[in-house]
C-alpha cells in the first residue's frame, strides 16, 4: 500500500519490462559473443566437396583392385559415404581443440576404413593385394617426393649419380618429406619439403654444405588442411565418374 | 529602395565573401596540382641485380658462380683423374667464362637509368629492361660452364677422347638420374588425381623415361609439372595401353595442363 503509494502500478509495470528486457538483451550478448569466441577458436575443416572428391577417388581405386560385385560395391559406397560424415564430425571436433597439423589426413582415415571393408568383403588374396596397393601408392609418394628434394638440392651443390641415390635415400627418412603435403609439393619451389638444416649438413659434403648455405631456401609450410581445401592446377581433375553436385553438403 | 539598401548590402557582401573564398580556393587547388610531384618509382642497381639472380646482388650471384666452378671441377674428377695442369686450365677457362658473363651483365646493366625514376618513365624502361635481361638470367641458371662454354670446349681440348667420353657418360647418366626423378613426380601427380595399381605406375615411369629424351636440369622457379607433361604427351599413343577407357580420359585431361603454361 505504501509503495503503491510512491510508485503508480503503470509505472512499475513499465519499470519490469525494461528490466527485463534489458536482462534478455544481456544474456544474448553473452552468449553471441560466447559463441563468436568458439567460431574464432575453430579452424578450417576439410570442405565436405573435397571429402566426397576424395571418396570418388579411393572407391574407384577399390572398385579396380578389388573388382567388387554390383551389390559389394554399393554396400561399400554406403558404408563410406556414413563413414565421411563421421570424419567430418570428427574434424568439427578437433577444429576446437587442435592445431591442424596434428590431425590425421582425410587420405589415410579413408584408406584405413576401406581396408578394413575389404577384409570383411573380399577374399583375403584380394583384400591383401588391395592392402599391398595402398603401401606402394604411399611409398610412391614417398619415393617422389624425396626425388623432387634430391634434384633441388642437386640443382644448388651438383651431384654425382652415386650422390644422388644416397641422398634420395636418406631424404626419404626424413619427417619433412614423409610428411609432405602433396602433390602441391611438386608445384613450385617453395613448397619442396626441404630438408632442416641439421639434416642438410648429414647428407652433404662440407664443400657441398657450404654451397647449399649461399642460397636462401623459403619453405611455405602451411597446415596442410589449407592446401586441401584449395584449388591447385589439378582441381579439375575429377575421378572417373564423379559428378561435383553444387554446394550440396556445407561443413 | 532605402528599406532595401541594408539587405542588398548583406547580399552583395556575403555572394562578394564566397565568391572571393571560390576563387582562393580554386587557385589553391590548382597550385597544389601543380605543385604535386610526378610519382616516383625508386629502383636501384640491386634491384636490377635481385631481378636477374634470383633474389641475389650480383656480387653473391658472382661467388656462387665461383662456387659452383669449384663443384663442376669436382664432378669431373669424381668421374676421371685431373692432373694438375688439367685441373689448372680448366679452372682458367671456367673463370673466364663467369668473367665473360658478368662483364655483358655489366653492360647491360649500364644501359639503364636507376636510382628515383619518375613512374611513367620507369613503366615504359622495365618491361625492355626484363626482355633484355631474360637471355642472361637463363643462362645463369642454366650454368655458366654448360656445353658451348669455354670450360666445356677446353675439357674436348685437354682430355683424351676416352677420357672426355667419361664425362660425358657420366653428365648423361646424371641427367637421366634427375630426369628420373622428375618423372617419378609427375606420375605422383597423375596418382594423386587418377590412384595407380603398381603395374601401372612402374609402366608409366619405364614408358616415359625409355622412350623420350631427358630434359635439361629443370629450373625449379617454374611449375616442375609444365616442365615434364610435354614429354608425355610425346608418347601419348605408347601410354594409352596401360589405361582402362574409363581412365585414359583423366589422363588425357593431366596431359594437356600442359597447355597452361602457354598461358
Amino acid at each position: 500500500m505504501k509503495y503503491r503509494l510512491l510508485i503508480p502500478p503503470a509505472l512499475s509495470l513499465r519499470l519490469t519490462t525494461v528490466a527485463v528486457i534489458c536482462l534478455v538483451a544481456i544474456n544474448l550478448c553473452y552468449r553471441c559473443n560466447a559463441q563468436v569466441r568458439v567460431a574464432r577458436g575453430r579452424v578450417a575443416i576439410p570442405l565436405a566437396a573435397k571429402m566426397d572428391e576424395l571418396a570418388g577417388r579411393e572407391l574407384f581405386f577399390l572398385k579396380k583392385v578389388c573388382k567388387p560385385t554390383e551389390s559389394e560395391y554399393q554396400k561399400i559406397t554406403e558404408a563410406t559415404t556414413d563413414h565421411i560424415d563421421q570424419i567430418q564430425q570428427m574434424y568439427l571436433d578437433l577444429s576446437k581443440t587442435k592445431d591442424p597439423n596434428a590431425w590425421p589426413r582425410p587420405q589415410q582415415l579413408l584408406t584405413e576404413y576401406l581396408q578394413t571393408l575389404a577384409d570383411e568383403t573380399f577374399k583375403p588374396t584380394i583384400a591383401k593385394a588391395y592392402r599391398q596397393e595402398l603401401a606402394a601408392r604411399a611409398d610412391a609418394n614417398i619415393t617422389a617426393a624425396a626425388s623432387i628434394v634430391t634434384n633441388l638440392i642437386d640443382s644448388q651443390v651438383l651431384l654425382s649419380p652415386t650422390e644422388m641415390e644416397t641422398v634420395a635415400t636418406r631424404v626419404e627418412q626424413f619427417e619433412t618429406t614423409r610428411k609432405a603435403t602433396l602433390p602441391v609439393a611438386f608445384f613450385y619451389r617453395h613448397m619442396i619439403p626441404v630438408p632442416s638444416p641439421e639434416n642438410m649438413s648429414d647428407i652433404l659434403s662440407e664443400r657441398q654444405n657450404a654451397l647449399w648455405k649461399t642460397q636462401k631456401h623459403p619453405n611455405y609450410n602451411q597446415p596442410w588442411v589449407n592446401y586441401f581445401n584449395s584449388n591447385d592446377f589439378l582441381s579439375t581433375i575429377l575421378p572417373p565418374g564423379f559428378k561435383q553436385l553444387p554446394e550440396e553438403k556445407k561443413n | 529602395m532605402r528599406i532595401l539598401t541594408p539587405f542588398v548590402t548583406t547580399e552583395f557582401r556575403t555572394f562578394t565573401g564566397l565568391l572571393i573564398v571560390l576563387l582562393y580556393a580554386a587557385s589553391n587547388a590548382e597550385a597544389q596540382d601543380a605543385a604535386r610531384p610526378a610519382r616516383v618509382i625508386n629502383y636501384s642497381g640491386e634491384n636490377f641485380d635481385r631481378l636477374c639472380f634470383r633474389n641475389m646482388v650480383a656480387t653473391s650471384a658472382r661467388a656462387k658462380a665461383d662456387r659452383m666452378l669449384q663443384a663442376k671441377t669436382a664432378l669431373t674428377e669424381s668421374s676421371i683423374e685431373l692432373n694438375n695442369e688439367q685441373r689448372a686450365k680448366l679452372v682458367l677457362a671456367g673463370e673466364i667464362d663467369i668473367q665473360r658473363f658478368f662483364a655483358e651483365f655489366e653492360e647491360l646493366k649500364s644501359q639503364w637509368k636507376f636510382g628515383s625514376i619518375p613512374q611513367d618513365v620507369f613503366s615504359a624502361q622495365f618491361p625492355k629492361m626484363r626482355t633484355a635481361a631474360l637471355p642472361l638470367m637463363e643462362r645463369y641458371q642454366k650454368g655458366l660452364h654448360a656445353e658451348g662454354s669455354l670450360y666445356h670446349k677446353t675439357k674436348m681440348t685437354i682430355l683424351t677422347p676416352s677420357d672426355f667420353e667419361t664425362t660425358e657418360e657420366f653428365n648423361r647418366k646424371r641427367r637421366l638420374t634427375l630426369y628420373r626423378n622428375l618423372v617419378r613426380a609427375t606420375v605422383a601427380s597423375l596418382d594423386s588425381r587418377l590412384p595407380l595399381t603398381i603395374q601401372q605406375r612402374e609402366a608409366m615411369i619405364k614408358t616415359i623415361v625409355e622412350n623420350t629424351e631427358p630434359m635439361e636440369p629443370h629450373d625449379y622457379n617454374e611449375p616442375m609439372l609444365f616442365a615434364t607433361l610435354p614429354k608425355l604427351k610425346e608418347v601419348e599413343n605408347k601410354l594409352r595401353p596401360i589405361f582402362s577407357d574409363d581412365e585414359w580420359p583423366i589422363v588425357k585431361q593431366f596431359i594437356a595442363l600442359a597447355e597452361l603454361r602457354k598461358r
